[in-house]
């Protein structure tokens, strides 16, 4: 197992080897306008099935908002 | 009559852009978009919120085939904008980008050093960039020479409503740029955005004078109708001013003979 620290507040324990994707889809965030940054590297989209979480990670993920 | 307005080799109908903010829900704030008939949309980069359910933004605006042009409100020098600039292109896939560096959150104002420095590297990078400024004349023409797509100038603080305090800066800027310029920010009626428009704006961004109306797709409409009309009127061509009175009609000269 694996702990990462997902979006600077949250510490979560993941199974070794989980990729990317694996994680954003069980967060459900695998969508459209959405951007990830791990220990500030933004991660190319095409990527995300290449990228193994390890442990001490900071993973941060971001969204559009409503904004001026 | 043609009379686009182009924007990195895009054109657009409509010379309304506006902001996602402050609107009750994502479902007014399509209508707005609809009701303004806006083409381009701002909109920030956040960490997700995974506690609170938040409105999606991006598919209503797509749906109504608005270009997206996202913005780095919320840095507070250059890294972070250049930071937010690449999270929105990979999260949007635009090289679009607003640049807004505000470190003071009471008034909001931009900090023109380090919007500066953040425009340099993301021009370099390949971003079409949009750098919202104070009414600086000489920023906006050092902006330009490196190679920003528009500027936008503000009219007062963001969301002040007090429209165009920088007239006489921005009216400069208007004179001197060979780059659309933007009236950003304080736009708080129609009126102002019809006055921007009067003196030669290529654009206006409005936010808060349509998101934080009690109608606010009314207020979208007032504002396509006012944009439009200032617009048709500095292309037409206003009147000169004048300190005494100019006859409209020559029944006077008439008159003042039959009174003899």
């Amino acid at each position: 197992m694996a702990q990462i620290t997902f979006n600077q507040e949250h510490k979560l324990t993941i199974k070794d080897g989980t990729t990317l994707s694996e994680f954003l889809k069980e967060q459900q965030l695998l969508k459209e306008g959405v951007a990830v940054a791990i220990d500030e590297d933004i991660i190319k989209k095409d990527t995300y099935d290449n990228v193994i979480l390890k442990d001490g990670m900071n993973v941060d993920v971001y969204n559009m908002v409503s904004g001026g | 009559m043609s009379d686009k307005l182009v924007l990195a080799g895009r054109e657009f109908d409509s010379r309304l852009i506006i902001g996602t903010g402050k609107y009750a829900s994502a479902e007014v704030l399509q209508k707005s978009a609809l009701a303004s008939g806006a083409q381009i949309a701002t909109m920030a980069v956040k960490r997700v919120d995974v506690k609170t359910h938040q409105d999606e933004i991006v598919a209503p605006l797509k749906e109504l085939n608005i270009t997206l042009m996202p913005n780095t409100s919320g840095a507070k020098n250059a890294r972070e904008a250049i930071f937010a600039a690449r999270l929105a292109r990979e999260a949007l896939g635009t090289d679009w980008i607003k640049v807004e560096i505000h470190p003071d959150v009471r008034y909001l104002l931009p900090d023109p050093i380090e919007t500066l420095e953040a425009c340099k590297v993301l021009v370099e990078d390949g971003f079409k960039v949009f750098p919202y400024i104070q009414a600086d004349p000489v920023l906006a023409r050092r902006l330009e020479e490196i190679g920003v797509i528009a500027v936008m100038p503000l009219g007062a603080p963001i969301g002040s409503a007090q429209g165009l305090q920088t007239k006489a800066m921005i009216d400069i800027i208007l004179k001197q740029s060979h780059v659309p310029v933007i009236v950003d920010a304080g736009i708080g009626a129609p009126s102002d955005a019809a006055l921007a428009f009067e003196m030669g704006a290529d654009a206006v961004m409005v936010n808060t004078a349509i998101a934080a109306s009690a109608d606010a797709v009314l207020m979208s409409e007032a504002f396509k109708a006012a944009c439009e009309a200032g617009r048709k009127a500095y292309k037409a061509g206003l009147a000169i001013k004048s300190t005494s009175a100019k006859a409209t009609s020559p029944m006077e000269a008439f008159l003042k003979e039959a009174m003899k």
